[in-house]
């Protein structure tokens, strides 16, 4: 669990273009809803932001104009993936239940790997029904005893206390397999030079009169 | 060899316009690293299989290396000394349509030493401008 706090101030100008106004002066437009109550127009200061964002934070104490816990519902990236564009944010209870996706991160080294493996994570994040206070930033998955051909699911994962799994215990989390032998010639849709796909719903004779 | 649709609905397209940044195909989805395009364009189906032919050689038994590109776009052109008129030309060779943002590339199951490595001999098969990326924070 983390004690991030984000410093926040109230928003009165709208719209798109006091957003971009407000993202010049190194903040970003967020918004604070939930538990039945108005929804706020907020504004985070993006160095805050940043860091709660960087160690995976879940839960957020907001001070300034308002002082509340608050759950970090949803980002908005630009399309570069540098900058933060906008945050949700949801009125959470300290000891409430809330379902949130956990990072996964894999612990040790697989005997598979010495076998001539190749560990494969396939998915990286999985849903836990947790009290908003207990959230954990990440959770760990030993793969040491990985062999090849093996492979680890959600129900592996070790839970901290007062936490539940909501993803499907089979979901497959981690494979180790021999790795595939690739050629230069493997790649499904390939074609000779010259060769022309396949034009659906007509023969060739058709389309290239069409073309003359 | 390179790349092409197997069966597509008209051999010939409009040459069209690459407008704003990308919307999808932003991020690093299945890999832990990316090469993003900064830059729109098309990339030729041998440039992308000659990137792929770069990169595979170096993480070769080690990591996996996804493509996210495909080249859905056939180009066409007229032959050289030709007169003008008398139609679209032939078929050529077929791109990828590329705009600013789009991860093209993926690697997984190596550390960041090598994926930076490799991307930038893939780099330098790559007629845009191109950057490393790793997962999006808070989607590691």
């Amino acid at each position: 669990m983390s004690d991030d706090t984000l410093t926040v101030e109230a928003r009165e100008l709208l719209g798109t273009r006091n957003s971009k106004r407000l993202r010049a002066q190194g903040k970003v437009p967020a918004v604070l809803y939930g538990h039945g109550e108005a929804s706020v127009s907020l504004a985070v200061d993006r160095k805050e932001l940043a860091s709660a964002i960087k160690h995976n934070a879940h839960l957020v104490k907001l001070t300034g104009a308002t002082t509340e816990n608050a759950l970090l519902k949803d980002v908005q990236w630009d399309a570069f993936g540098s900058n933060v564009l906008h945050v949700d944010l949801t009125r959470v209870d300290a000891n409430e239940l809330v379902e949130v996706e956990i990072r996964v991160k894999l612990r040790g080294e697989a005997p598979g790997v010495k076998q001539g493996g190749v560990v494969t994570q396939t998915k990286r994040r999985i849903e836990i029904i947790s009290p908003a206070i207990a959230i954990p930033e990440e959770l760990e998955l030993k793969i040491s005893e990985l062999e090849l051909g093996q492979s680890l699911t959600a129900g592996d994962v070790s839970l901290p206390d007062k936490v539940e799994l909501k993803s499907d215990p089979e979901m497959v989390l981690v494979t180790c397999s021999e790795p595939s032998a690739e050629s230069d010639a493997d790649t499904e849709a390939t074609a000779a030079d010259g060769a022309e796909p396949e034009v659906i719903g007509g023969s060739k004779d058709d389309e290239a009169e069409g073309d003359s | 060899m390179a790349m092409m649709p197997k069966r597509v609905k008209h051999r010939k397209s409009q040459r069209g316009r690459i407008k704003g940044n990308a919307s999808r195909g932003n991020r690093v989805v299945f890999g832990d690293f990316g090469l993003q395009a900064m830059e729109g364009g098309w990339i030729k189906a041998a440039t992308i299989e000659a990137g792929r032919i770069a990169a595979q050689q170096y993480v070769r038994g080690e990591g996996k290396l996804y493509v996210r590109l495909f080249p859905h776009k056939s180009v066409t052109s007229t032959p050289l000394e030709t007169r003008m008129g008398k139609g679209k030309g032939e078929p050529d060779f077929w791109a990828a349509v590329v705009r600013p943002g789009t991860v093209m590339y993926e690697l997984a199951g190596v550390t960041e030493e090598q994926a930076r490595v490799c991307f930038a001999r893939l780099a330098h098969k790559m007629p845009i401008r191109v950057r490393f990326v790793h997962r999006r924070l808070g989607q590691q």
